[in-house]
């Protein structure tokens, strides 16, 4: 008699199949893509199920991956029983649930006797997507339409055909056609190979045996995130952060608030409080406060927890509409994603008193830059994002920050190698290196800032920055100190200097320029005179502290030629300090 | 000729005798004494052929090593105090790895500590542009002041990494030079010797991790030469490369990095030659031992192989094939987590106290229990009958651990486990082949290691495959692909130019100027001139485009640069793995590459001798699970070493041999292919 394979088992085992899937769809979006943007990974695909439910997803992004939901939720309300096997939608529309504008997706249905049983999406940042600017990143936009073309879901193909006047009405409105065109068909690829794949993975079990092992999974999950909530202490926490907006215009602050409300096994996030949306495109979309919220969610819980439905039921996510959380139409939400940082941090601090060994202290801020310009090596233009000036990361119980994390939930965009950026930019790279005493002290410190600098010798250069960091740096936590703030310089040839805002187009960079661009530190965790002294000699050392700092916020005591710490005297001095 | 890979607790031989015939020996590794254990396995080998050591090493012509030296060096971050020297601005590089962060949502992830810390990085002051053009002048005072430095620490070797030194590499000569001058022993690595190819971060890790692991790597392989020397050897020594290519101690020493896959790089050139036999020419490798799984390809009879591998976690540059590693072994724990489902591994119970049924106070369910418990195992006869195994201890794990938990009976809790083990290979055995482009139902598996046969056919299923193969030297795979290497060097330069700036007589010169360099290397090594293959290939790239992509240019082209045909060829690659190319784009070369071979004449793999012996009778039965049927049904055991060439059997069947069980499930075929691998095909009604 054959055996049933056990539940257990057999959900494990549909989980990987299904996850392997998605590698694959991955593979097929990377090799068959066209522009930097998607080829480094800022997309983010995978399936949803019947109902449009998060199933699986590769997360090059984890931000972007779980904005895939979302879409389908929406359009399946939109649509109705308006769908229909060889459909594909296109979609961006932040008010339809959506992250950002730049962030196109394509769903597309897929159907086995007769009957919907999951979707393929594909979502990946485009080169363009039409507004006010090329690139969409537009630091004057104070409403959406400067910003972009708004697509609500529609549908590029009917039943099989493509709708040609609606693939020319999107791209019409496009800028870089050629090359979005080609990505668009590279994630149309992506998710009819998605398709073929899961109906060949149906064909064994039936479509009915598919939508069971669906929803053992999500209860498989949610069990698994029910249990290490339970294991939380309950009760109603609060945390806040702040964002300075340094604009050239005056600064601005907004400040975001958070309940945190841990009850037996779920637990609930409360934005209420959260100031409203600024007239800058600094404005987070709730879709993309939502994945924040899942994406710190999972900083604070195993990293086997699955990533589907299961752990989305557990979850209870609030933000009040108009707010800087939840924009309202027409807001401007280009640079909405880099609060994810401060939402995450709302929360880290929020629970700093109930689950002190897990959560981090805050990150550095993100201050990014671009350049722009004409490389008289050819002629020909250049533009260029610095992913070289990252901030430290936030200390945790036990691990120091990690040195140049990145955004939060911003995932995993490597640096420029030094020698290709020289190649690609009328540009030398003088220096880029930790920054000595950039880690907010603590007993685990945060993660170092670095120090950026840059010598132009391009024609009609500029620059922009975009970010914040420059005016508040990120506090420590539990005793532990704040990180360094961020810091733009650029040293003219004729002897000049100028600062930059952390928001600003600086115009004219002529040849022989340096612009020097400073990340923060994290921030620290616990009291630095509790930091093991072996470190704070190790860090001497390296030159990731000073000596002053060794003495002055370490406690220690150095050797005679201050080159390293003293570790016998140090302990007494600690111990006196104590009794004292 | 000898085939001797050194792994972590076994010490792999392969031998080639005159007559054909070869013969495979294992004994265990003393780590702190390597050259004393493998002299004591030659010892073996000799005693087997009734003579002594000394007339064994006077007939034998080669002895082909894999050592797992430099590897262990930086798994375990025991290699040598380093120092590196960098253009001033850049010494944290080394440290700062690109941002790069493997796991995304930990927030206690740690980076790798840096293999020199930061007070040994330091600047010199000198620069370089991306033009070769010197910007800067080396001001001496600095780096007599760094040299000072290292010196004072003690440093065993150093590292020197400047900023576009593959353009223009007189800075870091003068470097060199000088600290040859003033450290003198201290063993050192130049970056534009190592690697002269554009990529700063690549450099430097690589440099790094060459002089981290250099010094050990000198002195333990004239510590093996001088003791084979003493014992009589007066053949060839030679050192299997990450790439699978075979160099000289000499040659490998100042490229100690390539020595970071020594061992296991062979484990896809065996594999080729079993899946040739089998008439095969694509085929995946897998190698199950008790914590974890190795997988490799070969396609179009060459190991597939990687330009930008970690080793560890580690970056290097130097090209290697690619071996990604899986947490499933046969030590794999079984576990039901907080939500209920049942998973396998990665945690291993390792050797000690290893699965519950070794007896040795393991008390956990690892897959090798399952397999037990499945009827895949004779506890009598495990490792042909070396160990013994209980059954009670593992049924006791699998039942307080998986069965009472998920409330189901231990057999189905050990399918359960067995299907979800199977399953996470089968995913990360597809993952990789994706990765490469290739069809994973197109690979035929080669199967090694201990468990491996237990799994396969099970593995196959879910992959889609059709055929296995298990060599009958399955257990020391990488001993027998030593065998089967040969001499290789592999040279790089960074030339950027694009459209009409390519300089045909640049072009033509610096392919020349490697072919040159890769031959006279091995001619040194005692190739002859006219046995060296040239192969010429370029890394290539639309205007733009962020990756390159390797293109083989034929020995004309190399010679004589025609733009068009280059175009026309790269349109075509570019076509056939991305699906679309842009004939009108300007084409950027950014490196050229030249890889020389002499090829060794491969030994005959033995014909099985007794080829139309008759299928001998089973030697038992045992009640055992049967995959894809899912139900447990009678398999008759068979004893492999008394089948012959022609034999042949239909599952469900159990093959016992002497370093493993291969299980074949109802639905496959079993045949020994003329060089007596079982060769398992899925019947085609299923």
């Amino acid at each position: 008699m054959a055996l049933k394979l056990d539940q257990s088992a057999r959900t494990v085992v549909f989980q990987r199949r299904v996850k392997s899937l998605t590698h694959e769809m991955a593979q097929a979006l990377y090799r068959s893509s066209r522009s930097p943007l998607i080829n480094n990974g800022d997309f983010a695909l995978g399936f949803l199920d019947s109902r449009g439910r998060m199933l699986e997803q590769d997360e090059h992004l984890p931000l972007m991956a779980f904005s895939l939901y979302p879409g389908c939720g929406y359009l399946m309300d939109f649509f109705g029983d308006d769908i229909h096997d060889g459909d594909v939608f296109i979609h961006n529309d932040v008010w339809c649930a959506n992250l950002q504008h730049a962030d196109v997706g394509f769903y597309k249905p897929v159907f086995a006797d007769g009957g919907l049983v999951a979707w393929t999406a594909c979502r990946g940042h485009w080169a363009d997507i039409g507004g006010a600017v090329k690139g969409t990143c537009n630091p004057e936009a104070v409403e959406v339409h400067q910003e972009a073309l708004r697509i609500p879901p529609v549908k590029l193909w009917e039943k099989g055909r493509l709708r040609r006047d609606v693939w020319e009405l999107i791209f019409a409105n496009v800028r870089l056609r050629e090359i979005v065109e080609a990505d668009a068909r590279a994630q149309l690829g992506s998710c009819n190979l998605g398709e073929k794949r899961l109906l060949a993975l149906m064909e064994s079990d039936g479509a009915e045996a598919f939508a069971a092992n669906v929803e053992r999974l999500y209860d498989m999950t949610e069990r698994r995130v029910r249990a290490e909530i339970a294991a939380l202490p309950d009760g109603e926490y609060f945390g806040e952060s702040t964002i300075h907006q340094d604009e050239p215009g005056g600064p601005s602050t907004s400040r975001i608030a958070v309940k945190v409300t841990i009850r037996e096994d779920a637990v609930a996030f409360d934005y209420s409080g959260t100031d409203t949306q600024t007239p800058t495109f600094t404005n987070a979309s709730l879709t993309s406060t939502t994945a924040a919220t899942l994406t710190t969610l999972l900083y604070l819980l195993s990293p086997e927890v699955l990533h589907n439905h299961g752990l989305v039921r557990a979850v209870d996510i609030h933000a009040p509409e108009g707010s800087i959380l939840n924009a309202s139409y027409p807001a401007a939400t280009f640079m909405g994603n880099k609060l994810c940082q401060h939402t995450g941090e709302a929360i880290m601090l929020a629970l700093r008193e109930a689950l002190p060994e897990r959560i981090t202290a805050p990150w550095g801020r993100r201050l990014s830059y671009r350049m722009t310009g004409r490389d008289p090596r050819n002629g020909r233009g250049f533009h260029d994002i610095f992913f070289l000036t990252y901030e430290g990361g936030g200390a945790t119980h036990g691990v120091d920050g990690y040195n140049q994390p990145g955004l939060m939930g911003g995932g995993n965009v490597l640096a420029q190698d030094y020698e290709a950026f020289e190649v690609q930019n009328p540009v030398h790279l003088v220096e880029h290196e930790y920054v000595t005493d950039s880690a907010g002290p603590g007993r685990w410190r945060g993660g170092l800032g670095t120090r950026t600098r840059v010598r132009y010798y391009g024609e009609e250069t500029s620059g922009s920055t975009h970010g914040d960091g420059t005016m508040e740096s990120s506090p420590g936590v539990l005793g532990g100190g704040g990180g360094t703030l961020n810091r733009v310089e650029f040293q003219f040839p004729d002897g000049g200097r100028r600062g930059a805002h952390a928001m600003e187009i600086i115009p004219d960079i002529p040849p022989g320029t340096v612009s020097v661009h400073e990340g923060g530190g994290g921030g620290g965790y616990g009291p630095p005179e509790e930091r093991d002294l072996e470190r704070v000699d190790e860090d001497l050392r390296n030159g990731f502290i000073s000596a002053r700092a060794a003495v002055e916020v370490y406690g220690a005591v150095l050797t005679p030629d201050g080159s390293c710490v003293d570790l016998e005297e140090s302990r007494k001095r600690r111990k006196t300090r104590e009794q004292d | 000729m000898v085939g001797v890979d050194v792994g972590g607790t076994f010490i792999d031989f392969a031998l080639c005798d005159a007559a054909g015939e070869t013969v495979v020996h294992k004994v265990p590794a003393e780590p702190v004494d390597l050259a004393g254990s493998i002299m004591r396995g030659i010892g073996d080998l000799a005693a087997q052929h009734g003579i002594d050591v000394a007339a064994f090493l006077a007939r034998t012509d080669l002895v082909v090593h894999g050592t797992t030296v430099a590897t262990n060096a930086v798994l375990t971050g025991t290699g040598c105090r380093t120092g590196l020297l960098t253009t001033k601005g850049t010494r944290d590089a080394l440290e700062m790895r690109r941002g790069i962060k493997e796991e995304l949502l930990d927030n206690k992830y740690e980076a790798p500590p840096p293999l020199v810390p930061r007070y040994l990085r330091l600047p010199v002051d000198e620069r370089v542009d991306w033009n070769g053009d010197i910007l800067s002048e080396m001001d001496t005072g600095s780096l007599e002041e760094a040299a000072g430095t290292l010196k004072a620490h003690g440093v065993e070797a150093v590292a020197v990494c400047f900023m576009h030194a593959y353009a223009n590499d007189a800075h870091e000569r003068a470097v060199a030079a000088r600290l040859r001058e003033t450290l003198p022993g201290v063993y050192l690595t130049v970056s534009s010797e190592l690697l002269p190819r554009l990529g700063y971060y690549s450099r430097v890790s690589t440099a790094v991790l060459n002089s981290y692991v250099g010094p050990l790597l000198q002195s333990y392989l004239l510590a093996l030469a001088g003791r084979l020397a003493d014992a009589g050897f007066a053949g060839q020594l030679l050192v299997m490369n990450s790439a699978a290519g075979l160099m000289t101690p000499d040659a490998i020493v100042p490229r100690a990095a390539a020595a970071l896959l020594s061992g296991p790089a062979a484990a896809p050139v065996a594999a080729r030659v079993y899946a040739g036999a089998a008439g095969a020419s694509h085929c995946a490798v897998i190698d199950m031992g008790g914590t974890s799984l190795d997988i490799s390809l070969a396609s179009g009879g060459e190991p597939r192989e990687v330009t930008e591998g970690r080793v560890g976690r580690y970056a290097t540059a130097l090209p290697m094939i690619d071996i990604r590693t899986l947490g499933s072994g046969g030590g794999s724990i079984a576990r039901v987590d907080a939500g209920g489902g049942l998973q396998v591994g990665p945690r291993s119970a390792g050797a000690a106290p290893g699965p519950a049924c070794y007896g040795k106070g393991g008390t956990l369910p690892t897959c090798t229990d399952v397999d037990l418990l499945l009827g895949y195992l004779d506890p009598d006869y495990f490792l042909g009958g070396r160990m013994r195994l209980s059954r009670e201890p593992a049924e006791r794990a699998v039942r307080e651990y998986l069965a009472e938990p998920l409330a189901i009976s231990m057999e189905a809790a050990a399918v359960g486990a067995f299907e979800v083990v199977n399953a996470g290979m089968a995913a990360g055995i597809r993952d990789m082949i994706v990765d490469h482009g290739l069809d994973p139902k197109a690979m035929p598996m080669v199967v090694g290691g201990g468990a491996g046969p237990v799994h396969a056919a099970a593995v196959a299923m879910e992959l889609d495959v059709r055929e296995v193969i298990v060599p009958r030297q399955s257990g020391v795979l990488c001993a027998v692909g030593m065998l089967f290497a040969d001499l290789k060097h592999d040279l790089v330069r960074s030339y950027f130019a694009s459209g009409e700036q390519l300089d045909p007589e640049r072009w033509r010169a610096l392919f020349a100027a490697m072919a040159e360099e890769g031959r006279r290397t091995l001619v040194s090594e005692g190739a002859r001139p006219e046995e060296v293959e040239v192969r010429y290939s370029a890394d290539l790239r639309y205007l733009r485009q962020i990756h390159e992509l390797n293109l083989p240019v034929d020995a004309g082209l190399a010679g004589c640069l025609r733009i068009d045909e280059l175009h026309a060829r790269f349109d075509a690659l570019h076509d056939r793995l991305f699906g679309y190319a842009l004939t009108d784009e300007v084409l950027e070369v950014v490196n050229l590459r030249v890889r020389c071979i002499a090829r060794r004449s491969p030994p005959d793999l033995p014909r099985v001798r007794t080829a139309g012996t008759a299928m001998p009778a089973p030697a038992g039965a045992r009640r055992a699970y049967c995959p894809g049927k899912m139900d447990f049904r009678e398999f008759p055991v068979y004893r492999g070493d008394l089948m012959g060439g022609g034999c042949r059997l239909e599952g469900p069947a159990i093959v016992e041999l002497a370093q493993t069980t291969l299980v074949v499930p109802s639905m496959f075929d079993v045949r020994l292919d003329e060089v007596g691998s079982f060769v398992l095909t899925r019947q085609k009604r299923h």
